[in-house]
Protein backbone atom coordinates (compact mmCIF):
# COMPACT_ATOMS: atom_id res chain seq x y z
CA UNK A 1 0.00 0.00 0.00
CA UNK A 2 2.81 2.22 0.48
CA UNK A 3 4.35 1.74 -2.29
CA UNK A 4 1.43 2.93 -4.33
CA UNK A 5 1.48 6.06 -2.24
CA UNK A 6 4.92 6.94 -3.21
CA UNK A 7 4.14 5.77 -6.92
CA UNK A 8 1.27 8.66 -7.31
CA UNK A 9 3.80 11.01 -5.29
CA UNK A 10 6.57 10.84 -8.07
CA UNK A 11 4.57 11.02 -11.00
CA UNK A 12 2.34 13.83 -9.60
CA UNK A 13 3.84 16.27 -7.85
CA UNK A 14 3.36 17.40 -4.71
CA UNK A 15 0.34 19.83 -4.87
CA UNK A 16 -2.69 18.04 -5.96
CA UNK A 17 -5.98 19.63 -7.84
CA UNK A 18 -8.80 18.97 -5.53
CA UNK A 19 -8.49 22.51 -3.41
CA UNK A 20 -9.59 21.62 0.30
CA UNK A 21 -6.60 24.33 1.09
CA UNK A 22 -4.69 21.64 2.76
CA UNK A 23 -1.55 20.61 0.57
CA UNK A 24 -1.54 17.09 2.45
CA UNK A 25 -4.79 15.76 2.43
CA UNK A 26 -5.04 16.97 -1.54
CA UNK A 27 -2.25 14.76 -2.26
CA UNK A 28 -4.07 11.70 -0.28
CA UNK A 29 -7.03 12.44 -2.40
CA UNK A 30 -4.70 12.11 -5.53
CA UNK A 31 -3.71 8.62 -4.21
CA UNK A 32 -7.33 7.48 -3.72
CA UNK A 33 -8.45 9.06 -6.89
CA UNK A 34 -6.18 7.76 -8.91
CA UNK A 35 -6.89 4.43 -7.13
CA UNK A 36 -3.39 3.78 -5.72
CA UNK A 37 -5.90 3.20 -2.61
CA UNK A 38 -9.56 1.67 -3.04
CA UNK A 39 -12.67 2.29 -1.46
CA UNK A 40 -12.50 -0.04 1.72
CA UNK A 41 -9.64 0.15 2.31
CA UNK A 42 -7.92 0.83 5.66
CA UNK A 43 -4.86 3.48 5.57
CA UNK A 44 -2.04 2.70 7.12
CA UNK A 45 -1.44 3.31 10.84
CA UNK A 46 -0.60 7.02 11.23
CA UNK A 47 2.97 6.94 12.42
CA UNK A 48 3.34 5.23 9.10
CA UNK A 49 1.78 7.40 6.77
CA UNK A 50 3.13 10.44 8.48
CA UNK A 51 6.78 8.48 7.78
CA UNK A 52 5.32 8.11 3.98
CA UNK A 53 4.57 11.85 3.45
CA UNK A 54 7.52 13.01 5.22
CA UNK A 55 4.77 15.18 7.70
CA UNK A 56 5.02 15.39 11.54
CA UNK A 57 2.06 12.87 12.79
CA UNK A 58 0.08 15.85 14.60
CA UNK A 59 0.17 17.62 10.86
CA UNK A 60 -1.21 14.47 9.20
CA UNK A 61 -4.46 14.38 11.95
CA UNK A 62 -5.26 17.30 11.15
CA UNK A 63 -5.66 16.73 6.98
CA UNK A 64 -7.31 13.04 8.08
CA UNK A 65 -9.65 15.22 10.33
CA UNK A 66 -10.27 17.83 7.03
CA UNK A 67 -11.05 14.35 5.14
CA UNK A 68 -13.29 12.96 7.42
CA UNK A 69 -15.27 15.97 7.80
CA UNK A 70 -15.68 15.84 3.88
CA UNK A 71 -16.83 12.50 3.87
CA UNK A 72 -13.93 11.10 2.33
CA UNK A 73 -12.11 8.52 4.77
CA UNK A 74 -14.02 7.09 8.27
CA UNK A 75 -12.63 6.21 11.79
CA UNK A 76 -14.03 2.97 13.18
CA UNK A 77 -13.04 1.97 16.33
CA UNK A 78 -12.95 -1.56 18.18
CA UNK A 79 -12.61 -4.84 15.76
CA UNK A 80 -11.67 -4.22 12.77
CA UNK A 81 -10.86 -0.42 13.51
CA UNK A 82 -9.05 2.03 11.97
CA UNK A 83 -9.25 4.80 9.21
CA UNK A 84 -11.07 3.39 6.02
CA UNK A 85 -11.39 4.95 2.47
CA UNK A 86 -15.41 5.20 2.09
CA UNK A 87 -15.90 7.37 -0.84
CA UNK A 88 -13.66 8.17 -4.32
CA UNK A 89 -13.98 11.72 -4.96
CA UNK A 90 -14.50 12.63 -8.51
CA UNK A 91 -11.05 13.74 -10.41
CA UNK A 92 -10.89 16.50 -12.96
CA UNK A 93 -10.89 16.18 -16.57
CA UNK A 94 -6.95 17.70 -16.38
CA UNK A 95 -6.09 15.12 -13.88
CA UNK A 96 -7.70 12.19 -15.80
CA UNK A 97 -5.78 13.55 -19.01
CA UNK A 98 -2.06 13.41 -17.13
CA UNK A 99 -2.91 10.14 -15.73
CA UNK A 100 -3.59 8.72 -18.80
CA UNK A 101 -0.61 10.30 -20.76
CA UNK A 102 1.69 9.12 -17.89
CA UNK A 103 0.98 5.08 -17.93
CA UNK A 104 2.10 3.08 -20.44
CA UNK A 105 -0.56 0.97 -23.55
CA UNK A 106 1.42 -1.73 -21.41
CA UNK A 107 -0.11 -0.76 -18.14
CA UNK A 108 -3.40 -0.60 -19.38
CA UNK A 109 -3.34 -3.80 -21.07
CA UNK A 110 -2.19 -5.41 -17.89
CA UNK A 111 -4.83 -4.29 -16.05
CA UNK A 112 -7.40 -5.26 -18.47
CA UNK A 113 -6.24 -8.74 -17.73
CA UNK A 114 -5.58 -8.86 -14.23
CA UNK A 115 -9.69 -7.30 -14.30
CA UNK A 116 -11.25 -10.00 -17.53
CA UNK A 117 -8.99 -12.47 -14.98
CA UNK A 118 -11.12 -11.61 -11.95
CA UNK A 119 -14.40 -10.07 -13.43
CA UNK A 120 -15.03 -13.67 -15.45
CA UNK A 121 -14.06 -15.61 -12.50
CA UNK A 122 -16.73 -13.53 -10.57
CA UNK A 123 -19.39 -14.11 -13.49
CA UNK A 124 -18.31 -17.96 -13.24
CA UNK A 125 -19.37 -18.31 -9.81
CA UNK A 126 -22.33 -15.77 -9.82
CA UNK A 127 -23.84 -18.12 -12.79
CA UNK A 128 -23.72 -21.18 -10.65
CA UNK A 129 -24.05 -20.37 -7.22
CA UNK A 130 -27.11 -16.94 -7.88
CA UNK A 131 -30.17 -17.99 -6.66
CA UNK A 132 -33.70 -16.25 -7.23
CA UNK A 133 -32.79 -14.03 -4.47
CA UNK A 134 -29.28 -12.99 -4.94
CA UNK A 135 -30.62 -12.24 -8.63
CA UNK A 136 -33.41 -10.35 -7.55
CA UNK A 137 -31.12 -8.21 -5.36
CA UNK A 138 -28.63 -8.01 -8.49
CA UNK A 139 -31.58 -6.51 -10.33
CA UNK A 140 -32.19 -3.84 -7.29
CA UNK A 141 -28.05 -2.90 -7.67
CA UNK A 142 -28.94 -2.63 -11.46
CA UNK A 143 -31.68 -0.23 -10.96
CA UNK A 144 -29.25 1.99 -9.23
CA UNK A 145 -27.58 3.33 -12.21
CA UNK A 146 -31.24 3.97 -13.96
CA UNK A 147 -31.59 6.69 -11.00
CA UNK A 148 -28.15 8.11 -11.23
CA UNK A 149 -27.69 11.44 -13.05
CA UNK A 150 -24.05 13.07 -12.00
CA UNK A 151 -21.27 11.60 -13.34
CA UNK A 152 -20.27 10.72 -10.23
CA UNK A 153 -23.68 9.04 -9.39
CA UNK A 154 -23.34 7.56 -12.68
CA UNK A 155 -20.08 5.69 -11.34
CA UNK A 156 -21.08 5.18 -7.83
CA UNK A 157 -23.80 3.74 -9.14
CA UNK A 158 -22.04 1.25 -11.64
CA UNK A 159 -19.40 0.85 -8.75
CA UNK A 160 -22.10 -1.37 -6.65
CA UNK A 161 -23.71 -3.27 -9.21
CA UNK A 162 -20.04 -4.71 -10.54
CA UNK A 163 -19.96 -4.90 -6.34
CA UNK A 164 -23.03 -6.50 -5.96
CA UNK A 165 -21.83 -9.27 -8.56
CA UNK A 166 -18.91 -9.99 -6.57
CA UNK A 167 -21.37 -10.51 -3.55
CA UNK A 168 -23.59 -12.75 -5.62
CA UNK A 169 -20.13 -14.53 -6.44
CA UNK A 170 -20.10 -15.60 -2.64
CA UNK A 171 -16.44 -15.16 -2.62
CA UNK A 172 -15.01 -12.43 -0.14
CA UNK A 173 -11.41 -12.64 -1.39
CA UNK A 174 -12.52 -11.85 -5.24
CA UNK A 175 -15.42 -9.66 -3.93
CA UNK A 176 -12.43 -7.18 -2.52
CA UNK A 177 -9.86 -8.00 -5.31
CA UNK A 178 -12.96 -6.45 -7.72
CA UNK A 179 -13.40 -3.43 -5.45
CA UNK A 180 -9.80 -2.85 -5.80
CA UNK A 181 -9.95 -3.53 -9.58
CA UNK A 182 -12.61 -0.92 -9.87
CA UNK A 183 -11.11 2.18 -8.09
CA UNK A 184 -8.71 2.34 -10.56
CA UNK A 185 -10.66 2.11 -13.73
CA UNK A 186 -14.38 3.70 -12.59
CA UNK A 187 -13.26 7.18 -12.95
CA UNK A 188 -11.70 7.03 -16.37
CA UNK A 189 -14.33 4.71 -17.57
CA UNK A 190 -16.91 7.60 -16.46
CA UNK A 191 -15.07 10.86 -17.10
CA UNK A 192 -15.43 12.70 -20.22
CA UNK A 193 -11.71 12.64 -20.26
CA UNK A 194 -11.53 9.23 -20.31
CA UNK A 195 -13.51 6.78 -21.80
CA UNK A 196 -16.61 8.54 -21.62
CA UNK A 197 -18.99 6.14 -20.79
CA UNK A 198 -22.32 6.55 -21.68
CA UNK A 199 -25.25 6.02 -19.43
CA UNK A 200 -27.36 4.37 -21.85
CA UNK A 201 -24.50 2.06 -22.90
CA UNK A 202 -23.60 1.35 -19.63
CA UNK A 203 -27.08 0.34 -18.91
CA UNK A 204 -27.32 -2.21 -21.54
CA UNK A 205 -24.16 -3.84 -20.59
CA UNK A 206 -25.25 -4.48 -17.12
CA UNK A 207 -28.61 -5.72 -18.33
CA UNK A 208 -27.00 -7.78 -20.38
CA UNK A 209 -24.53 -9.71 -17.55
CA UNK A 210 -27.81 -9.55 -15.04
CA UNK A 211 -29.77 -11.55 -17.52
CA UNK A 212 -26.69 -14.23 -18.31
CA UNK A 213 -26.54 -14.40 -14.43
CA UNK A 214 -30.06 -15.33 -14.44
CA UNK A 215 -30.06 -17.79 -17.12
CA UNK A 216 -27.26 -19.33 -15.40
CA UNK A 217 -25.43 -19.28 -18.43
CA UNK A 218 -21.63 -18.79 -17.73
CA UNK A 219 -20.44 -18.40 -21.42
CA UNK A 220 -22.89 -15.53 -22.23
CA UNK A 221 -21.75 -13.83 -18.65
CA UNK A 222 -18.02 -14.10 -19.31
CA UNK A 223 -18.36 -12.88 -22.69
CA UNK A 224 -20.15 -9.46 -21.49
CA UNK A 225 -18.12 -8.79 -18.64
CA UNK A 226 -15.18 -9.52 -21.07
CA UNK A 227 -16.42 -7.11 -23.65
CA UNK A 228 -17.04 -4.51 -21.03
CA UNK A 229 -13.90 -4.38 -19.52
CA UNK A 230 -12.16 -4.41 -22.83
CA UNK A 231 -14.34 -1.80 -24.41
CA UNK A 232 -13.03 0.31 -21.78
CA UNK A 233 -9.41 -0.55 -21.75
CA UNK A 234 -9.29 0.42 -25.50
CA UNK A 235 -10.64 2.97 -25.20
CA UNK A 236 -8.71 4.42 -22.50
CA UNK A 237 -5.53 3.57 -25.04
CA UNK A 238 -7.09 5.58 -27.90
CA UNK A 239 -7.43 8.54 -25.72
CA UNK A 240 -3.82 8.11 -24.39
CA UNK A 241 -2.32 7.95 -27.99
CA UNK A 242 -4.56 10.62 -28.75
CA UNK A 243 -2.89 12.99 -26.19
CA UNK A 244 0.21 12.24 -26.98
CA UNK A 245 -0.25 12.71 -31.03
CA UNK A 246 -1.35 16.18 -29.57
CA UNK A 247 2.05 16.91 -28.41
CA UNK A 248 0.55 18.08 -24.70
CA UNK A 249 2.93 17.37 -22.32
CA UNK A 250 1.87 15.67 -19.38
CA UNK A 251 3.96 16.90 -16.84
CA UNK A 252 2.74 20.60 -17.46
CA UNK A 253 -1.21 20.03 -17.95
CA UNK A 254 -1.35 20.35 -14.15
CA UNK B 1 -25.86 -45.22 6.27
CA UNK B 2 -28.99 -46.51 8.43
CA UNK B 3 -31.56 -44.63 8.49
CA UNK B 4 -31.55 -44.36 12.21
CA UNK B 5 -28.00 -42.30 11.78
CA UNK B 6 -29.95 -39.91 9.51
CA UNK B 7 -32.68 -39.09 11.33
CA UNK B 8 -30.40 -38.48 14.78
CA UNK B 9 -28.33 -36.27 12.63
CA UNK B 10 -31.06 -34.22 11.27
CA UNK B 11 -32.67 -34.05 14.64
CA UNK B 12 -29.93 -32.40 16.12
CA UNK B 13 -29.32 -29.71 13.22
CA UNK B 14 -33.02 -29.27 13.48
CA UNK B 15 -32.66 -28.48 17.44
CA UNK B 16 -29.62 -26.29 16.91
CA UNK B 17 -31.95 -24.37 14.27
CA UNK B 18 -34.22 -24.12 16.30
CA UNK B 19 -32.52 -23.21 19.67
CA UNK B 20 -31.33 -20.26 17.82
CA UNK B 21 -34.84 -19.31 16.85
CA UNK B 22 -36.11 -19.36 20.13
CA UNK B 23 -33.48 -17.28 22.06
CA UNK B 24 -33.79 -14.80 19.02
CA UNK B 25 -37.76 -14.56 19.80
CA UNK B 26 -37.26 -14.47 23.54
CA UNK B 27 -34.69 -11.37 22.67
CA UNK B 28 -37.70 -10.03 20.92
CA UNK B 29 -39.88 -9.91 22.78
CA UNK B 30 -37.25 -8.74 25.64
CA UNK B 31 -36.16 -5.74 23.51
CA UNK B 32 -39.27 -4.58 21.87
CA UNK B 33 -41.25 -4.36 25.49
CA UNK B 34 -38.44 -0.81 25.64
CA UNK B 35 -39.77 0.56 23.16
CA UNK B 36 -43.72 0.53 23.98
CA UNK B 37 -43.05 4.28 24.99
CA UNK B 38 -41.74 6.00 21.99
CA UNK B 39 -43.33 3.76 19.20
CA UNK B 40 -47.11 5.13 20.99
CA UNK B 41 -48.59 6.86 18.36
CA UNK B 42 -48.06 7.26 15.20
CA UNK B 43 -44.74 7.33 13.22
CA UNK B 44 -42.43 8.63 12.50
CA UNK B 45 -40.86 7.45 15.84
CA UNK B 46 -37.42 8.08 17.74
CA UNK B 47 -35.86 5.34 19.98
CA UNK B 48 -35.02 7.42 23.07
CA UNK B 49 -31.80 7.70 25.11
CA UNK B 50 -33.37 5.56 28.04
CA UNK B 51 -34.70 3.05 25.70
CA UNK B 52 -31.07 2.42 23.54
CA UNK B 53 -29.08 2.22 26.84
CA UNK B 54 -31.75 -0.43 28.01
CA UNK B 55 -31.65 -2.42 24.50
CA UNK B 56 -27.90 -2.06 24.63
CA UNK B 57 -28.19 -3.73 27.97
CA UNK B 58 -29.91 -6.24 27.08
CA UNK B 59 -28.33 -7.39 23.30
CA UNK B 60 -25.08 -7.08 25.89
CA UNK B 61 -26.26 -9.93 27.82
CA UNK B 62 -27.58 -11.96 25.34
CA UNK B 63 -24.24 -12.02 23.34
CA UNK B 64 -22.95 -12.63 26.53
CA UNK B 65 -24.25 -15.52 27.36
CA UNK B 66 -24.40 -17.09 23.59
CA UNK B 67 -20.92 -17.04 22.37
CA UNK B 68 -20.88 -17.70 18.72
CA UNK B 69 -22.64 -14.62 17.58
CA UNK B 70 -21.31 -11.64 15.51
CA UNK B 71 -24.10 -9.57 16.71
CA UNK B 72 -27.74 -8.87 17.50
CA UNK B 73 -30.35 -6.24 17.25
CA UNK B 74 -33.31 -4.69 16.27
CA UNK B 75 -33.81 -3.11 12.91
CA UNK B 76 -36.39 -0.83 11.61
CA UNK B 77 -38.43 -0.79 8.43
CA UNK B 78 -37.07 2.21 7.54
CA UNK B 79 -40.26 5.27 6.58
CA UNK B 80 -41.41 4.25 10.33
CA UNK B 81 -38.17 5.93 12.35
CA UNK B 82 -37.75 10.18 12.04
CA UNK B 83 -35.16 10.45 9.26
CA UNK B 84 -32.69 12.41 11.38
CA UNK B 85 -32.15 9.99 13.79
CA UNK B 86 -32.93 6.78 12.20
CA UNK B 87 -30.33 4.29 13.35
CA UNK B 88 -30.18 0.49 13.27
CA UNK B 89 -29.81 -0.97 16.91
CA UNK B 90 -27.22 -3.05 16.40
CA UNK B 91 -24.49 -4.34 18.62
CA UNK B 92 -21.30 -6.65 17.69
CA UNK B 93 -19.05 -8.53 19.76
CA UNK B 94 -15.11 -7.32 19.93
CA UNK B 95 -12.90 -9.63 21.33
CA UNK B 96 -15.08 -9.95 25.07
CA UNK B 97 -16.59 -6.50 25.02
CA UNK B 98 -19.70 -5.62 22.74
CA UNK B 99 -19.81 -2.69 20.71
CA UNK B 100 -22.69 -0.58 19.24
CA UNK B 101 -22.65 -0.78 15.28
CA UNK B 102 -23.51 2.26 13.21
CA UNK B 103 -24.60 1.87 9.50
CA UNK B 104 -25.11 4.94 6.81
CA UNK B 105 -28.89 4.92 6.40
CA UNK B 106 -28.57 8.33 4.46
CA UNK B 107 -30.39 7.12 0.85
CA UNK B 108 -28.36 9.59 -0.80
CA UNK B 109 -25.19 8.40 0.57
CA UNK B 110 -23.06 5.92 -2.20
CA UNK B 111 -22.56 3.85 1.01
CA UNK B 112 -26.30 3.66 1.83
CA UNK B 113 -27.06 0.22 3.54
CA UNK B 114 -29.97 -0.61 1.29
CA UNK B 115 -31.28 -3.58 3.99
CA UNK B 116 -34.85 -3.05 3.35
CA UNK B 117 -34.63 -5.88 -0.28
CA UNK B 118 -32.22 -8.06 1.67
CA UNK B 119 -33.51 -11.51 1.65
CA UNK B 120 -33.41 -11.35 6.41
CA UNK B 121 -35.51 -8.40 6.10
CA UNK B 122 -37.58 -9.18 3.46
CA UNK B 123 -38.12 -12.81 5.01
CA UNK B 124 -38.40 -11.28 8.73
CA UNK B 125 -40.66 -8.11 8.04
CA UNK B 126 -42.52 -8.43 4.34
CA UNK B 127 -43.08 -12.44 4.99
CA UNK B 128 -43.28 -11.46 8.91
CA UNK B 129 -41.27 -15.28 9.27
CA UNK B 130 -38.64 -16.65 11.13
CA UNK B 131 -35.84 -16.10 7.87
CA UNK B 132 -32.19 -17.67 7.70
CA UNK B 133 -30.44 -15.85 5.45
CA UNK B 134 -27.41 -16.72 3.78
CA UNK B 135 -24.56 -17.37 3.60
CA UNK B 136 -24.08 -14.19 2.25
CA UNK B 137 -21.04 -11.46 1.89
CA UNK B 138 -22.97 -8.16 4.36
CA UNK B 139 -21.22 -5.55 2.00
CA UNK B 140 -21.63 -1.86 3.98
CA UNK B 141 -23.10 -4.04 6.48
CA UNK B 142 -20.81 -5.66 9.24
CA UNK B 143 -18.69 -6.40 5.50
CA UNK B 144 -18.10 -10.38 6.92
CA UNK B 145 -19.52 -13.66 5.34
CA UNK B 146 -22.29 -14.64 7.44
CA UNK B 147 -25.75 -15.89 8.23
CA UNK B 148 -28.22 -13.84 9.42
CA UNK B 149 -31.40 -15.26 11.53
CA UNK B 150 -34.47 -12.52 11.70
CA UNK B 151 -37.78 -12.76 13.27
CA UNK B 152 -40.77 -10.13 12.86
CA UNK B 153 -40.56 -7.33 15.67
CA UNK B 154 -44.09 -5.96 16.88
CA UNK B 155 -44.30 -3.14 19.60
CA UNK B 156 -48.01 -3.77 20.46
CA UNK B 157 -50.28 -4.72 17.27
CA UNK B 158 -47.49 -3.07 14.80
CA UNK B 159 -44.76 -4.51 13.39
CA UNK B 160 -41.77 -2.33 13.18
CA UNK B 161 -39.30 -4.35 11.81
CA UNK B 162 -37.03 -7.36 12.43
CA UNK B 163 -34.75 -8.78 15.80
CA UNK B 164 -31.70 -10.30 14.14
CA UNK B 165 -29.02 -12.22 15.07
CA UNK B 166 -25.39 -12.88 12.77
CA UNK B 167 -23.34 -15.87 13.41
CA UNK B 168 -19.92 -15.82 10.93
CA UNK B 169 -19.46 -18.30 8.12
CA UNK B 170 -16.46 -19.88 9.90
CA UNK B 171 -18.51 -20.22 13.48
CA UNK B 172 -21.61 -21.90 11.59
CA UNK B 173 -19.09 -24.02 9.92
CA UNK B 174 -17.67 -25.51 13.29
CA UNK B 175 -20.60 -25.95 14.66
CA UNK B 176 -22.48 -28.01 11.76
CA UNK B 177 -19.34 -30.06 10.63
CA UNK B 178 -19.55 -31.98 14.01
CA UNK B 179 -23.51 -32.58 13.21
CA UNK B 180 -22.61 -33.62 9.83
CA UNK B 181 -19.79 -35.76 10.76
CA UNK B 182 -22.10 -39.10 11.21
CA UNK B 183 -23.30 -38.79 8.30
CA UNK B 184 -19.94 -38.79 6.23
CA UNK B 185 -18.36 -37.64 3.56
CA UNK B 186 -20.46 -35.68 1.73
CA UNK B 187 -23.59 -34.79 3.32
CA UNK B 188 -24.95 -30.66 3.34
CA UNK B 189 -27.03 -28.26 5.31
CA UNK B 190 -28.88 -26.72 2.65
CA UNK B 191 -31.10 -23.92 2.69
CA UNK B 192 -33.73 -22.51 1.29
CA UNK B 193 -32.64 -21.66 -2.16
CA UNK B 194 -30.77 -25.52 -2.43
CA UNK B 195 -27.56 -23.57 -1.44
CA UNK B 196 -25.21 -25.25 0.55
CA UNK B 197 -24.74 -23.48 4.51
CA UNK B 198 -21.54 -25.97 5.14
CA UNK B 199 -21.06 -29.29 4.07
CA UNK B 200 -18.20 -31.58 4.64
CA UNK B 201 -16.92 -32.15 1.00
CA UNK B 202 -15.21 -29.83 -1.19
CA UNK B 203 -18.45 -30.02 -3.84
CA UNK B 204 -19.99 -29.19 -1.14
CA UNK B 205 -18.80 -26.24 0.13
CA UNK B 206 -20.31 -23.50 1.53
CA UNK B 207 -22.47 -21.28 -1.13
CA UNK B 208 -22.41 -23.91 -3.91
CA UNK B 209 -25.98 -24.21 -5.34
CA UNK B 210 -27.53 -27.48 -5.80
CA UNK B 211 -29.13 -26.95 -9.02
CA UNK B 212 -30.01 -30.39 -9.71
CA UNK B 213 -30.18 -33.21 -7.20
CA UNK B 214 -26.93 -35.46 -7.53
CA UNK B 215 -27.21 -38.91 -8.22
CA UNK B 216 -26.39 -41.11 -5.19
CA UNK B 217 -27.80 -38.45 -2.73
CA UNK B 218 -31.07 -37.71 -0.72
CA UNK B 219 -32.56 -35.47 0.67
CA UNK B 220 -34.48 -34.97 3.90
CA UNK B 221 -36.44 -31.52 4.56
CA UNK B 222 -35.75 -30.95 8.49
CA UNK B 223 -38.51 -30.17 10.96
CA UNK B 224 -38.15 -26.24 11.99
CA UNK B 225 -41.32 -24.25 12.27
CA UNK B 226 -41.25 -21.79 9.89
CA UNK B 227 -37.56 -22.52 8.08
CA UNK B 228 -36.98 -24.53 4.97
CA UNK B 229 -34.01 -26.43 5.73
CA UNK B 230 -32.95 -30.03 4.38
CA UNK B 231 -30.13 -32.10 4.94
CA UNK B 232 -28.69 -33.61 2.18
CA UNK B 233 -26.52 -36.48 2.47
CA UNK B 234 -25.05 -40.03 0.55
CA UNK B 235 -27.60 -42.55 0.05
CA UNK B 236 -25.19 -45.20 -1.62
CA UNK B 237 -26.90 -47.93 -0.48
CA UNK B 238 -30.28 -47.32 -2.20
Amino acid sequence: MSQAFRYVLASHGSSGPFGYGDALADQIVSAISLGSISVGERLPAEIELAGEFNVAVATLRKSLALLRDKGIVETRRGRGGGTFIVRVPFPSDEQISTYLASLSIVAYRDYGDEHTAIATGIARLACQRAHSQAISELRHAAQRLDEASTLAECSAADSRFHTQLGVVSQSPRLLRASMRLQSEILALKWSPAGAAAQKSEVLADNAEIVEAVAAHDIERAERAVEANIRKTVYSLIDVKLTIESNGADPLTVE
Amino acid sequence: MTNATVRDAAREISAWADGLFHGLEDLERKLSAHLTADFAGEPPFEVGRKARAALGVDVADFLGAHSGFDGAGLIFKLDLLEPSTARIEWWITDGDDIARRDFILDRSSDRFYDYEYLEWFEGGFNAGTRTLAGPYIDHLGVDDYIVTLTVPCHVGDRRVGVAGIDILMNDVESQLIRMLAPLGHGAALLSRHNQVLVGNSGELSTGVRIAVMPPGFSRLPLEVAGVDLSLLYRDDES
